[in-house]
């Protein structure tokens, strides 16, 4: 019997699909991979296994007693804790008051007692072969890898059997990582249950006894330590993607053309180094590559919103180096940011603010005035032009549709004669009609001389946009070429930095 | 068809207030209603009339922009009219002094905000205390008669013009049309609606956010500084210590005509309504002979039905969808 059993989890976040009946079991004793994608469910799975969230059906199983979590704590208190990759602490507390945040150990007027407490966590720092000289420091003065260790030690204290690590050594170092390794290895040995989550192809073999394949919200596939090879789980990982063939009509002709717009060699650590890309104009560049790869950084930096440290940018020839979004947009280059609520969106204001926000100075009058009547046309035109299904240019945008937000936010850059066009997540978590109509747009803004830039995680969008493929990984590219020579699996070994990835650029 | 900030039920609410502190006082006693008692509130509610309104744009920037400087602006602007006339220097040129020397502290004030990045509220906690300290060491603590000044220069606030009082039918109203043209009918005013809503996405659409919300600080600044005029006009006096109860009355205004505390939502017609119905109300009070110690508490008191009022609809329409 499984010490934790899912079975048929499916959860949806308006009309979008998160998860479609995921199965999966861990014993005790057990280090359980879960591999996947940006986008593949991991997040949406570990958020209902700690109770964060409820799945629209599907029931856990703890010790095989079928249970629903009523909030965070049931799901603690049922034996469950999390390691997340950013450890959520209270900086300016110590380290044993983290520990004990919420829980502490008090005396009958209400005061904490500090020595109770530290000689209850005295055996776990032990087992995890911590100082206990730590204990009185404050949080903020540890480093991220002893910042994790201590909410591991946390959740011993709570008696948790069953640990889940979410991508918990993406910002650590090498020796960090193996120390991790080696503690995940110790309690695994002391009999609890290790959900470990990552899209790091290298680190499977190194901790997993069993590795679940997530892809598109499902499961497409569990197996046994040495039972699959790297390739195969590429091939998995890469699963929705292959039935898509690469863009029907490239153009290889634009593609290939002198590019437009370049960066060549920039850099700005430790978001990303020594990036160049080259973009053609009348075709569409996807640049691939998973959160965090600094894919986004690059287009920030380019669009002035971030200072790169070195390198340089040229749009037709000429060296430009914009200081603000302000400076690049005159200088025609547009970006469509990824964060649809934080970076492109005015909730509380009118669709047609929002489709006009960046050409207000077209529209001034003298003396000073905003011709109105010319920003509802402008409105009016571009909601017909994209299809944007609103009563009036005047709505209130928040009252949307997410599909028609992102269509408005889309308009907003794709109505304007931009020379460059970086889009950048253009179809994040909309519904799968809006989203062919975008990349419909996209094909239409290229062939119209535009050039364009897809940054996606997205792997079936960038082939279905892209003449050309980037991919970039821990803020390198790491490869480039045509998408039917890369091939879904090329492009994802890439990414995730599988053994054989294929043609990095010279 | 620019007011994308305005919210039409505040307006509803505000003139619902003064209909009902209006009335309530005619219970008591009908003569409030006379000419005369009208103009003396329309002549009290200028000066933090005037300083709402350039409050109104700093809050409305958002990043929780409030300037609480704009009382000590207000003196000190003042104090040095007062010295311009006191060397028996042209009166204009007093004034102008005045409204540069506020441009010029609103934008120290900016600048701190925009490119330190200090945030707003402690940059003009400073500078409040710089400014009256500058007042007061500029008059040695003394106020600085002004009762011999020009009698020109006194109508500014003790003259009336077809039966109106000066500063309203001259300063104020001028200058409310003047920030409505410029909050609700420029590309400064939408992109100091969008900047207040968010930021980060008007930065990315290449708007000048640090510009717009520096601007917002100058032009605070400049209105305090003609508040401060005009009330070195009414009362033939220049003080160092004018205006102390500006600085917060003047966001609690700008609060109670609806803007949103975090940028983004609100307008100068709000805060004129608010005006008038603190002005009323205070008014009213010193009238009706009741203890003028009550009256802080009645504007606090105003101030928080008003919004449980607004939340109570909003959570009413809310339910209905």
């Amino acid at each position: 019997m499984s010490l934790v059993e899912l079975s048929g989890i499916t959860k949806h976040f308006g009309g979008v699909r998160a998860l479609a009946g995921v199965d999966l079991g861990v014993e005790a004793g057990e280090t359980h991979v879960l591999l996947g994608e940006n986008g593949a469910g991991k997040s949406t799975l570990i958020r209902i296994l700690t109770g964060a969230i409820a799945p629209d059906s599907g029931t856990i199983r703890i010790d095989g007693a079928a249970r629903v979590f009523r909030n965070p704590q049931h799901a603690q208190a049922l034996g469950i804790a999390a390691v997340y990759q950013e450890p959520l602490v209270y900086r300016h507390l110590t380290v044993l008051e983290n520990m004990f945040v919420g829980q502490e150990i008090c005396g009958p007027a209400g005061t904490v007692r500090r020595a109770a407490m530290a000689a209850t966590v005295l055996p776990w720092f032990r087992e995890l072969d911590l100082d206990t000289d730590l204990l009185a420091r404050p949080m903020s003065s540890l480093s991220i890898g002893y910042q994790q260790l201590v909410l591991i030690a946390q959740a011993l204290l709570r008696n948790a059997r069953i640990i889940i690590f979410d991508e918990p050594t993406s910002i650590l170092s090498a020796a960090e990582t193996d120390r991790l390794f080696a503690i995940i290895a110790r309690l695994r040995a002391g009999g609890r249950a290790i959900i470990y989550i990552t899209h790091r192809l290298a680190e499977v073999p190194r901790i997993a006894d069993h590795v679940t394949v997530l892809t598109d919200g499902a499961v497409s596939g569990t197996f046994s330590r040495g039972e699959i090879s790297e390739e195969q789980l590429v091939t998995l990982m890469a699963g929705k993607a292959r039935g898509h063939a690469p863009l029907a009509s490239p153009r290889p002709s634009a593609a290939e053309a002198e590019p437009v717009f370049s960066v060549l060699g920039l850099s700005a650590p430790p978001y990303f180094t020594d990036v160049s890309w080259r973009i053609p104009a009348g075709a569409v560049t996807g640049i691939y590559g998973l959160v965090g790869s600094g894919r986004s950084e690059v287009a920030l930096a380019a669009f002035g919103f971030l200072r790169p440290t070195g390198g340089e940018i040229r749009l037709d020839g000429r060296i430009i180096a914009p200081r603000s979004p302000k400076e690049a947009i005159r200088l025609g280059l547009g970006y469509l940011p990824e964060d649809r609520k934080l970076q492109g969106l005015f909730a509380n204001k009118p669709l047609e603010s929002n489709l006009t926000a960046n050409v207000l100075s077209r529209f001034v009058r003298a003396p000073m005035r905003l011709d109105f009547g010319g920003l509802m046309g402008e409105a009016r035109r571009v909601m017909s032009r994209y299809n944007i299904k609103a009563p009036n240019p005047l709505t209130v945008i928040r009252t949307l549709s997410g599909g028609n937000q992102q269509k408005g936010l889309f308009a907003r850059w794709a109505s304007r004669p931009f020379r460059v066009l970086i889009l950048d997540e253009p179809t994040r978590g909309i519904d799968v009609h809006t989203k062919d109509e975008i990349h419909a747009f996209i094909r239409n803004l290229a062939a119209s001389g535009v050039a364009v830039v897809v940054i996606s995680s997205d792997l079936p969008e960038v082939l279905a946009v892209s003449d050309r493929v980037i991919v970039m990984r821990e803020g390198r590219v790491v490869a480039e070429g045509w998408p039917r020579e890369l091939g879904a699996e090329g492009i994802v070994a890439a990414a995730v930095g599988a053994a054989e990835a294929p043609r990095v650029p010279a | 068809m620019g007011g994308i900030g305005i919210d039409r039920s505040r307006l509803l609410l505000l003139i619902v207030f003064l209909g009902v502190a209006l009335g309530g006082y005619a219970l008591i006693d009908l003569q409030i209603l006379a000419a005369g008692n009208l103009t003396s509130m329309a002549v009290f509610a200028v000066e933090v009339g005037i300083l709402a309104l350039g409050q109104t744009f700093v809050i409305c920037g958002g990043d929780g922009g409030v300037d609480l400087s704009v009382g000590a602006i207000a003196a000190l602007s003042q104090v040095l009219l007062g010295l311009v006339l006191k060397d028996r220097l042209p009166w204009e040129l007093g004034v102008l002094a005045a409204l540069c020397a506020g441009a010029v502290m609103g934008l120290a004030n900016g600048l701190a905000y925009a490119v330190l990045r200090i945030p707003s509220i402690i940059v003009t906690l400073a500078t409040m205390f710089a400014f009256y300290g500058l007042a007061l060491v500029f008059t040695g603590g003394i106020n600085i008669d002004l009762t011999a000044s020009p009698p020109s220069f006194l109508a500014i606030g003790q003259g009336s013009v077809i039966g109106l009082p000066f500063q309203v039918l001259l300063i104020y109203l001028p200058v409310f049309l003047a920030c409505a043209y410029l909050q609700l009918f420029t590309a400064f005013g939408r992109g100091l609606y969008l900047t207040g809503t968010n930021d980060l996405a008007a930065r990315l659409a290449g708007i000048g956010v640090n510009r717009i919300r520096c601007l917002t600080f100058v032009i605070a600044g400049v209105l305090a500084a003609l508040a401060g005029v005009v009330s070195a006009a009414r009362l033939g006096t220049a003080r160092p210590d004018a205006s102390e109860t500006g600085n917060l009355l003047s966001i609690a205004i700008v609060v109670l005509g609806g803007a949103d505390i975090f940028g983004g939502d609100g307008s100068v017609v709000g805060s004129v309504l608010a005006t008038m119905v603190i002005a009323v109300v205070d008014y009213g009070l010193s009238y009706n002979n009741f203890n003028p110690i009550y009256q802080a508490g009645v504007i606090g008191v105003i101030l928080i039905t008003s919004v449980m009022a607004q939340n109570l609809v909003r959570f009413r329409a809310r339910q209905r969808s």
